[in-house]
């Protein structure tokens, strides 16, 4: 605590010269030196700016004061010092206070060759400041409003002089400062303070507590009050530190000086003075639901007249095709949209599509209670993506006859659709087939219906295939629905359901198009391309072979390998992904070793069959890994211009033969279950747009040891597979063009100048024959090489004589 | 009697040698190493040129108004979801009320803090599991830079425990990747605007977007409070204060600021490197290790 008084002691010595307010006061007629000062001052530190103020007085000639009352500041900080010199070394005494808040009785015990004044505020008990025995102290003990009495000791020390005054400050606004109400000695009372702007009265006709300006407070309220809460709120002076945290360098922005005043405005009475007046500024304004629903952007919205004449036939356009309500209010057409998801996974709003952008969306449908759901209505039957009977109204130029001209209108088109459905456990059934009882004639195809827990023919993947052609429109719509059987499980499911849209262009075929992955370098997320052709390397032949994406098995259901259905159940390899996938993949045992009973007792007839197992087991995997003896890579994205690069395969012998005969349990010693393929490739090509090229493929199969338990059915084998890129790209080397060759040749006929060559003759014999006047040029050519051969003649010879 | 100095003059001695001598060759490299060698000490051992400098400011910030609140709840076909998103999500707007006050309390015209209360109104079957509330502020730094964006504060929250109120409080805080090219005259501009709805699951290409962005803000200091239970036929309410307070600003330093700093640190290694070689100099010459034509001028 001393030291912390200290030190600020020291700070505001130095900050004397840079007082902000100098209050002289003397009041009541006590002794008072003109040189005595009141400084206001806020302290470093005071984040909220509000609560401390310091009062110093700085005084060089010894005086005589006792209880001058000088008080100031803040109310809830209330600060009085009252200085007294009377030692000789002493030059300056400097009274500080402290904000403290204490309930307890505090005891301060100073010993120091300083002047301290200490000061607690709002103390309900006894205050009892206790100095040391040094020389020429000065103690200054300040209680505000103390209930019990006040206790001031000092030890036996000379000329030490103990000032012990209790006082209340009141507010020091810009404006006026308020009667300082004091109560010597013991026992706090707090007088009321006039003042013009009260601004801790702010219950009308009632008493505010520890507002000493409230007029509504009558005499007997003030004995409750503890302090005079009169704050004043904006007399902030915030120091800013320029080099340390030393006052002496202090900019003291003062934020709200007394002579600046916030001017008034004249009353808005219109609403074009608001325009006015917000004309520079930024003005946030809430979120309008309202404003945002522009019908064309809005799918949901039914189109207005203004829409339909409105009709774009360019790309990304929104207003090209339109799906009839297949609702009772048939007139209503929407935008042609897909479901998507929003902020979860669920399908929650539709999506337009737009013109010439394939797009393809994915969203799940919570399915509370799968038999509930399973009717034409629900969102699991095609019919809600299918329009009216498969009725669109797609944009086209139509011709008019009367006025014969073109003019881009609506058309209805009927969609052609195909289905197929696949039943739980994957295999594919024509829907057609399952026909029974129909209640819709016209369409064979039925909705999702609910039989036996299984719910068929959920809808799971729309595909629409939209002929166009360009700005003529689109031709036709074809759609296929990917219905699916699920299995009532009894709990709410998600089912996911794909969307896609895709153009085409009319008169072109599609099974001719393929995707590059890159062009020509690969590019990063592309499939790597295959091609299984073996030894048909000559380039006529190369492109006739349409390449594939190298693929690995995906970990389908229950981490198996291959037994999902729907899905392709393998994935490509794309470009820079390291994969690495583990799946099983079950292979049926119980065939070869049903009715080994009678055979057992020959051994090799026993044998022979496990060998079969082990096999069948070893090309289980082998296709499930993939074969890559004799493939070929594509080096680049692009296939007309790659090179076929062979796979490098390392293949561990596999030996199938079991090694524990004639026991339930049956080891196969190597099958080969894992597939570690190394891709390496490199950047080929200018430093701009470097080109990833593969150079090479290397595939190595791997073995282990499978045991085979013969008892079950099947058993499931482990499948891994792992693909690693090899950056192998050398750093970018400088190449400069080499320097041109000069090749200094003289003409053919330099020596024989007057030989005019076979060919200029026979044309100046055709030229004479035909046209003499025609032989102009090569005259003309004859008559300069005789001047240059003279010239060249006379320069030997100067040059002869010369040296 | 003792004499006094009244008046001094150095008596110079010139040592000389032609261009084609050892001494001179010894001269020019010794005064070339004085000027170089300091140089390549600070440059070798970084931080010649100043690459980026920091400094403090409050930025004047004020909530746009924009906010997107999505809660999850224990009915999973409907979270709640409220503010601004696109009316094609077909979803009753949740929040009932929401109350938000800016304000500058030391009145220097740049408010201190955001508080923000938001009402959400639900069944009361409905128990709220998570929040995420985006808020959008406007963003300007005016001091030494001038710059101005449009930044988002992300709170999220889930709980296991249903719960019925959150209060959340933290600090604005100002996150760059790359340091400002200040000017105090060309403002320097993001106002893309973050809310965009273009792709599916919004919420996460939102988030995509802002992460890529150079400079954005995040909430500092976060303390949040999670209130388990809803009272009967009550809103779940979520409460947020949010400090504006002065942030650090990351800028790149104009010429003379960077020449400044570049020829403090050559200076002080060139005074070094001077009074070295002056007295290698002094000893080379004055020992005439190398052959010198001594001149003494009077």
């Amino acid at each position: 605590m001393a030291v912390a008084l200290a030190a600020v002691v020291a700070v505001l010595v130095v900050e004397f010269g840079r007082a902000v307010d100098t209050v002289k006061k003397c009041e009541d007629g006590k002794t008072c030196d003109k040189t005595a000062g009141v400084v206001r001052y806020d302290v470093s530190g005071n984040d909220n700016g509000l609560a401390l103020k310091e009062i110093v007085v700085i005084d060089t000639t010894p005086l005589n004061v006792t209880d001058d009352p000088t008080t100031t500041g803040m109310a809830t900080s209330t600060s009085i010092v009252t200085v007294k010199t009377s030692a000789s070394t002493l030059k300056t005494t400097i009274g500080i206070t402290t904000k403290t808040s204490v309930s307890t009785p505090k005891t301060t015990t100073v010993t120091a060759r300083t002047t301290v004044a200490t000061t607690t505020n709002n103390t309900s008990g006894p205050t009892k400041t206790t100095t040391g025995t040094t020389n020429n102290i000065t103690v200054i003990s300040t209680t505000n409003n103390t209930s019990g009495p006040t206790k001031t000791t000092a030890g036996s020390t000379n000329k030490t002089t103990v000032i012990s005054t209790t006082t209340v400050a009141t507010s020091a606004t810009t404006e006026t400062i308020g009667e300082t109400l004091t109560n010597n000695g013991e026992g706090g009372k707090l007088r009321f303070v006039p003042n013009k702007y009260c601004y801790c009265d702010i219950i009308y006709g009632g008493c505010d507590i520890n507002c000493c300006c409230d007029t509504d407070c009558l005499s007997h309220d003030l004995k409750t009050f503890t302090l005079c809460a009169d704050q004043v709120q904006f007399n902030l002076i915030r120091p800013e530190s320029i080099l340390f945290d030393s006052s002496l360098f202090y900019v003291v922005v003062d934020n709200v000086p007394s002579d600046y005043f916030y001017p008034e405005r004249a009353v808005i009475q219109s609403e074009s003075q608001v325009a006015i007046l917000l004309r520079n500024t930024d003005v946030f304004t809430w979120h309008d639901n309202e404003k945002k629903n522009r019908p064309p952007s809005d799918p949901a919205s039914p189109l207005g007249e203004l829409v339909y004449n409105n009709y774009d036939l360019t790309f990304k356009s929104l207003r090209w095709m339109y799906t009839v309500g297949s609702d009772v209010n048939t007139s209503e057409i929407k935008t042609f949209s897909l479901k998507n998801s929003a902020f979860n996974s669920l399908c929650a709003v539709e999506q337009p599509v737009e013109y010439l952008m394939s797009k393809e969306t994915r969203c799940q449908m919570f399915v509370s209670n799968l038999m509930d759901a399973c009717n034409g209505n629900s969102s699991l039957s095609f019919k809600r993506y299918y329009g009216k009977n498969g009725l669109f109204k797609v944009v086209q130029p139509i011709y008019s006859n009367i006025h014969k001209t073109e003019k881009i209108g609506l058309t209805t088109i009927q969609a052609t659709v195909h289905h197929r459905c696949v039943s739980v456990n994957g295999t594919p059934y024509d829907c057609r087939v399952l026909k029974t009882g129909s209640n819709n004639g016209s369409d064979p195809y039925r909705h999702p219906v609910y039989s036996a827990g299984v719910c068929r023919r959920v809808i799971e993947t729309v595909e629409y295939s939209i002929t166009h052609n360009g700005t003529s429109g689109v031709r036709g719509v074809d759609i296929n629905f990917y219905h699916r059987d699920v299995p009532d499980s009894g709990r709410p499911v998600y089912l996911d359901q794909k969307f896609s849209v895709r153009f085409v262009w009319v008169n072109r075929l599609m099974t001719d198009q393929y995707e590059r992955s890159g062009k020509p370098g690969y590019a990063v997320g592309n499939p790597i391309l295959v091609t299984a052709t073996i030894g048909d390397m000559d380039p006529t032949n190369r492109s006739r072979h349409r390449p594939k994406a190298f693929d690995f098995p995906r970990s389908g259901v229950h981490g198996m390998c291959n037994v999902n259905s729907s899905k392709p159940w393998r994935q490509p390899v794309k470009f820079l992904e390291n994969v690495s996938i583990q799946c099983r993949v079950s292979v049926g045992v119980r065939r070869w070793s049903n009715g080994t009973e009678e055979s057992r007792a020959t051994s090799t007839g026993a044998y022979s069959r496990q060998t079969e197992i082990c096999q069948n087991i070893q090309n289980e995997t082998i296709s499930t890994l993939g074969e890559y003896e004799g493939t070929l890579v594509a080096s680049l994205g692009d296939p007309e211009v790659a090179r076929w690069i062979p796979v490098v395969v390392v293949k561990p012998s596999s030996l199938s033969s079991p090694t524990t005969p004639l026991s339930d349990d049956l080891s196969c010693p190597s099958i080969i279950n894992g597939m570690h393929v190394r891709v390496f490739y490199s950047y080929v090509g200018t430093f701009d747009s470097p080109q990833a090229t593969v150079i090479g493929m290397l595939v190595n199969y791997t073995t282990s040891k499978i045991a085979v338990n013969l008892k079950q059915v099947t058993t499931n084998v482990p499948i891994r597979a792992s693909v690693v890129f090899v950056d192998l790209t050398r750093p970018p080397v400088r190449t400069f063009a080499e320097p041109p060759t000069y090749e200094f040749r003289l003409p053919e006929d330099f020596y024989y100048p007057f030989w005019s060559s076979d060919n200029a003759r026979s044309m100046a014999a055709t030229v004479g024959s035909s046209n003499t006047g025609n032989s102009g040029p090569t005259l003309r050519n004859l008559c300069s090489r005789v001047e240059f051969s003279i010239f060249l003649l006379v320069n030997s010879y100067l040059l002869h004589t010369l040296l | 009697m003792s004499l006094r100095v009244v008046y001094s003059k150095s008596f110079g001695v010139k040592y000389k040698a032609p261009i084609c001598s050892k001494a001179f060759i010894l001269y020019a490299v010794i005064t070339l190493l004085t000027f170089i060698l300091p140089f390549l000490f600070c440059y070798r051992s970084n931080g010649l040129w100043l690459k980026y400098e920091t400094y403090r400011e409050q930025p004047r910030v004020q909530f746009k108004l924009q906010y997107l609140l999505y809660a999850e709840t224990s009915d999973h076909t409907s979270p709640l979801i409220c503010g601004n998103f696109p009316r094609t999500l077909q979803i009753t707007d949740a929040c009932s009320t929401i109350k938000v006050i800016e304000e500058d309390t030391n009145i220097d015209g740049k408010n201190e803090f955001l508080d923000l209360e938001l009402y959400l109104t639900t069944n009361d079957t409905v128990d709220v599991l998570s929040i995420a509330l985006l808020l959008i502020f406007d963003f300007k730094i005016q001091d030494m830079c001038l710059f101005e964006m449009e930044s988002m504060v992300v709170i999220n929250h889930s709980s296991g425990l249903p719960g019925g109120r959150l209060n959340v409080f933290g600090d604005l805080d100002l996150i760059q990747k790359l340091p400002l090219v200040c000017s105090t005259r060309r403002p320097i501009r993001i106002n893309k605007p973050i809310l965009l709805f273009e792709s599916p699951d919004w919420l996460v290409n939102i988030y995509e977007e802002y992460s890529k962005r150079t400079h954005s803000t995040k909430l500092n200091n976060v303390l949040v409070k999670w209130t388990r239970g809803r009272s009967y036929q009550q809103p779940f309410v979520v409460k947020t204060k949010i400090n504006y307070n002065s942030v650090e600003i990351m800028y790149k330093p104009k010429f003379w600021q960077v020449m400044k700093w570049a020829w403090i640190q050559y200076f002080s290694t060139l005074v070094l490197s001077v009074f070295v070689f002056k007295k290698i100099k002094k000893f080379v010459f004055t020992k005439h290790i190398v052959n010198t034509l001594i001149e003494r001028s009077m």
